[in-house]
């Protein structure tokens, strides 16, 4: 594919769906993972999406704060737009899969669904005779996110915040699929006033669901402080985290289908995030490093406050 | 206006950055699985055909896109009631070849095929041929450029001579390797 062809499917499909999703045809790719899980069985299956919760799990657990600053009472209401990206790494590309029982050698190497060519392996008892594994999906080495978010408060140094797209079935293109999140945030300063820095606390949930695949879910909980310098906004935070992820699909061996039901568990637990904000007059501008077992980029724009 | 500009410039960063795409061509291994029943009458020998036409086992969203394949496994187990020892053959004929080539031959109590026997597994009962498993993987390669066409049969004896009639079944265990370019939709066609 053209990197022109790509930019445009992009930016149409993020259009379309409302700065939602990440930036490949969902309905495809969505479609093509199905294809290769066909002939998977569970823990093949579960090799070969692993990255996925990895990696959207670190996305959905972005994002949610660029100031520690919250003021004890008074209205805010703030609307972000927040793209996510995590970084694919080469552990992200492959896994150990499991060859046919009796064959030797008994797992193999192959790519998960963001590689590029599944591994062939010959038998090394009976020659002759080979197994292969199928190609991976995605081409990169990014996996963004795109969400809206818009943040209410404060009552008692509290706000919320909240992201959800609801994006009904179009036809058979694109599958129902939704993004709901929801947390709060609280100010420590109100009760310990002597801070040098603000400092508040967190939790949050989030759920992205694409209607009869895929079901992940998303939860932190974690403490950020930050610093304001004129325009500019130091912050950071340390964070809990967890995220699931449950896929459906069915999984055709040697002409007998039978239904497969995944439940993943992403690798990020802990993460440290340091940022930066850029505060104008009618919007800022935000970006953040988000270190743990998974490296993820948040940044974005935000209006009002 | 700079506010939409800014967003504009986002959004194309987003979908941008990483070069995220589905990859060119991806190829889906098809789990295939080529059933030969033998029927075996009264006697001491049997000789047994069955005709194959690939292309029914294999996926209809995906017959227009095979483009490799292998196998991995022959099976063998039998079905009826009998007390002897069997032995005998499976052999395949496509193509132009002028007669049959054997792909394995068994031995073995009548008992012991009542559970599979696998060459993958390392059946003491079975022994592949290894020409004729090259034979039956270039019969499998075939679905790639066409309508492949095979004969599979089957033929030994039975000792001592069955006096009901039983059945022999074979089955060959492959993948068929269905190639889907990116932006094809369900199908397999072209966009």
């Amino acid at each position: 594919m053209s990197k022109q062809r790509c930019l445009v499917r992009a930016v149409l499909g993020m259009l379309a769906i409302g700065l939602l999703l990440c930036s490949v045809p969902q309905a495809q790719a969505q479609s093509d993972i199905e294809k290769a899980l066909q002939s998977m069985s569970g823990k093949n299956g579960e090799g070969y999406l692993q990255p996925a919760v990895d990696l959207l799990g670190a996305n959905m657990n972005s994002g949610y704060y660029h100031s520690a600053s919250i003021s004890r009472l008074g209205f805010h209401i703030e609307f972000d737009i927040v793209g996510m990206g995590s970084l694919v790494g080469d552990k992200q590309k492959t896994f150990n899969a499991q060859t046919p029982a009796g064959f030797t050698p008994a797992t193999a190497k192959t790519v998960t669904l963001f590689g590029e060519t599944g591994t062939e392996v010959a038998n090394t008892t009976l020659p002759g005779t080979s197994y292969r594994f199928p190609d991976g999906v995605f081409k990169t080495s990014f996996f963004p996110f795109v969400v809206p978010q818009l943040t209410v408060g404060n009552v008692i140094g509290t706000q919320a915040v909240v992201r959800f797209v609801p994006l009904p079935k179009i036809e058979e293109m694109i599958p129902k699929t939704t993004l709901f999140a929801f947390g709060l945030r609280h100010s420590i300063n109100q009760w310990l006033p002597l801070l040098p820095l603000d400092v508040a606390v967190s939790g949050f949930w989030s759920s992205f669901t694409v209607e009869g695949f895929l079901d992940c879910k998303g939860f932190s909980v974690g403490a950020q402080a930050s610093k304001d310098f004129s325009v500019l906004t130091v912050y950071g935070g340390l964070a809990y985290e967890s995220s699931t992820m449950s896929a459906e699909y069915e999984c055709t061996v040697l002409g007998t289908t039978t239904p497969v039901k995944l439940d993943l568990t992403g690798a990020n637990t802990v993460r440290f995030t340091a940022g930066v904000a850029l505060n104008l007059a009618v919007f800022r501008l935000f970006a953040d490093l988000n270190v743990g077992s998974v490296t993820a980029f948040s940044a974005g724009l935000g209006f009002g406050g | 206006m700079k506010a939409k500009i800014l967003l504009v410039g986002l959004v194309v960063f987003l979908a941008t950055s990483g070069s995220t795409c589905i990859n060119d061509t991806i190829i889906y291994p098809l789990d295939l699985k080529l059933p030969a029943d033998f029927t075996v009458n009264p006697g001491s020998t049997y000789n047994s055909s069955v005709y194959v036409l690939l292309d029914t086992l294999v996926d209809e969203q995906y017959r227009e896109d095979i483009k490799d394949a292998r196998f991995y496994d022959i099976q063998i187990f039998v079905s009826g009631t009998y007390t002897g020892t069997v032995s005998g053959n499976a052999s395949i004929r496509w193509g132009n070849m002028a007669t049959s080539q054997v792909v394995c031959t068994y031995s073995g109590p009548w008992s012991a095929f009542q559970t599979p026997q696998s060459i993958l597994s390392g059946s003491p009962y079975i022994t592949p041929v290894t020409a004729g498993m090259n034979s039956f993987r270039d019969f499998l390669k075939s679905a790639a450029t066409g309508m492949a066409f095979g004969q599979f049969s089957a033929a030994g004896s039975l000792s001592p001579a069955s006096t009901t009639q039983l059945q022999i079944h074979v089955r060959y265990l492959g993948q068929v390797d269905a190639i889907i370019k990116s932006g094809d939709g369900d199908d397999g066609t072209e966009p």
